[in-house]
């Protein structure tokens, strides 16, 4: 009862870190490309969200399984491999949900499959940690790149003018508006970065002065 | 010659008005890792450059072979990253067996290299831009000499983003992302906004 208490906490410690203090985004620089060229209006947010669930979820639980029996020279290319297989249902899947969306992201739903921050997860973390701490970070990590990049194009689409949902067509949308265009995106995760530096510096400070106080 | 005076302006173009890397935003996470290596930023800049010609010259065949349908948008990219991974694998192969000095030295960054966004949106970025063969080799090189000099600007750039004189929220990563936004605003002023 104890240990599996301890083990729902241990989850939910993991789950927090890859959504919000030790989000890959913000803190390690990972997949920022979707962010930057696709976060400016939510309907972009939200099908990229999906899709970076429906292909990090399964392809990080394949990984915990097998991940630790494949030479770590080859293990790339297979993990690559397990991200373009899975992208298949995960693209059918949000194109039932939200239907003409993965026609409408063309180039930036295909780069999904190479999103450096579900490499990363599937390559380094899977293999080496049990199913549930995989399946807590892979959530977590899947909600915090949801928050980021729907955070994001909530305030270039407000600032667009034309709504939230839906502003316009094109992967970098209208070329004359520059908000809409990837170095406005890089300008605000470098605030979302700051002020994730500056809460983990307030936690850190907090914890050194618990410690101290003992 | 005019095929080689094609791929030479085409390289051009990617290094310029057309550069994915600061315009794009594409392949970012890499630079900057690339970046903290000052080493081997040369050689992870060379596999970038060797891996992006060949999924050029891949995607420039396999985007015969899946004509535009329903399934298309489906199958067309899981099937170039199969392509690519495999690519990684047969090389990572050759290397470890015939020159295993050389893969024990560099293997570390050959899987990055090759298994990016970067080397991954070659064959979109010649369909967008319906490039021929020669140009798409071009292009090809020409983001390699990009990621190079943008792996260049970085490394530098890295030191200085972690300034004393700094807020602390800002040093390090958040300083180093609006820095990285400015020069991609220049870059934006030089494409003139989109660039597919």
């Amino acid at each position: 009862m104890k240990n599996k208490r301890l083990l729902i906490k241990e989850a939910n410690t993991i789950f927090l870190n890859g959504m919000f203090f030790k989000n890959p985004i913000l803190v390690g620089a990972l997949g920022l490309y979707p962010i930057v060229a696709a976060g400016y209006n939510l309907k972009n947010a939200v099908e990229l969200s999906l899709l970076f669930l429906f292909i990090s979820l399964p392809t990080s639980l394949l990984f915990c399984l097998i991940g630790e029996m494949v030479p770590l020279s080859v293990r790339p290319g297979l993990v690559l491999c397990g991200c373009a297989l899975f992208y298949i249902p995960a693209a059918w899947l949000t194109q039932r949900i939200i239907p003409g969306s993965i026609e409408s992201l063309g180039m930036l739903a295909g780069l999904m499959i190479c999103n450096s921050m579900i490499l990363s997860r599937v390559n380094d973390y899977a293999p080496t940690h049990i199913g549930i701490a995989v399946f807590a970070d892979t959530l977590g990590c899947s909600v915090g790149f949801a928050l980021v990049i729907c955070l994001v194009s909530v305030i270039r689409a407000a600032w667009l003018k034309s709504g939230i949902w839906q502003t316009n067509i094109g992967i970098y949308g209208t070329g004359e508006k520059g908000i809409s265009l990837p170095f406005f995106g890089f300008i605000l995760l470098g605030f979302f970065a700051a002020f994730v530096q500056f809460i983990n510096k307030k936690r850190s400070t907090k914890a050194a002065k618990r410690r101290a106080a003992k | 010659m005019t095929n080689i005076v094609g791929m030479i302006l085409t390289a051009l173009a990617a290094v310029t008005v057309e550069n994915i890397i600061f315009s794009g935003g594409i392949g970012f996470s890499r630079v900057l890792r690339a970046a903290r290596k000052p080493k081997t930023l040369g050689m992870y800049s060379a596999f970038i450059t060797v891996f992006s010609v060949i999924s050029s010259v891949m995607g420039y065949y396999l985007n015969r072979l899946f004509p535009e349908s329903e399934l298309s948008p489906i199958l067309r990219p899981a099937a170039l990253a199969v392509c690519i991974a495999l690519v990684y694998i047969l090389a990572a192969g050759i290397l470890k067996l015939s020159v295993p000095a050389f893969y024990k030295k560099y293997g570390q960054i050959l899987s990055p290299a090759a298994i990016n966004t970067v080397v991954l949106s070659m064959p979109y970025v010649i369909g967008n831009y319906r490039l021929g063969l020669w140009d798409a080799v071009g292009f090809a090189l020409g983001t390699g000499v990009s990621f190079f000099f943008a792996t260049v600007i970085l490394s530098r750039a890295l030191h200085q983003c972690k300034n004393e004189d700094m807020p602390n929220a800002f040093s390090g990563l958040p300083a180093t992302l609006i820095y990285i936004g400015i020069l991609s605003m220049a870059f934006a002023g030089f494409t003139g906004g989109k660039i597919f």
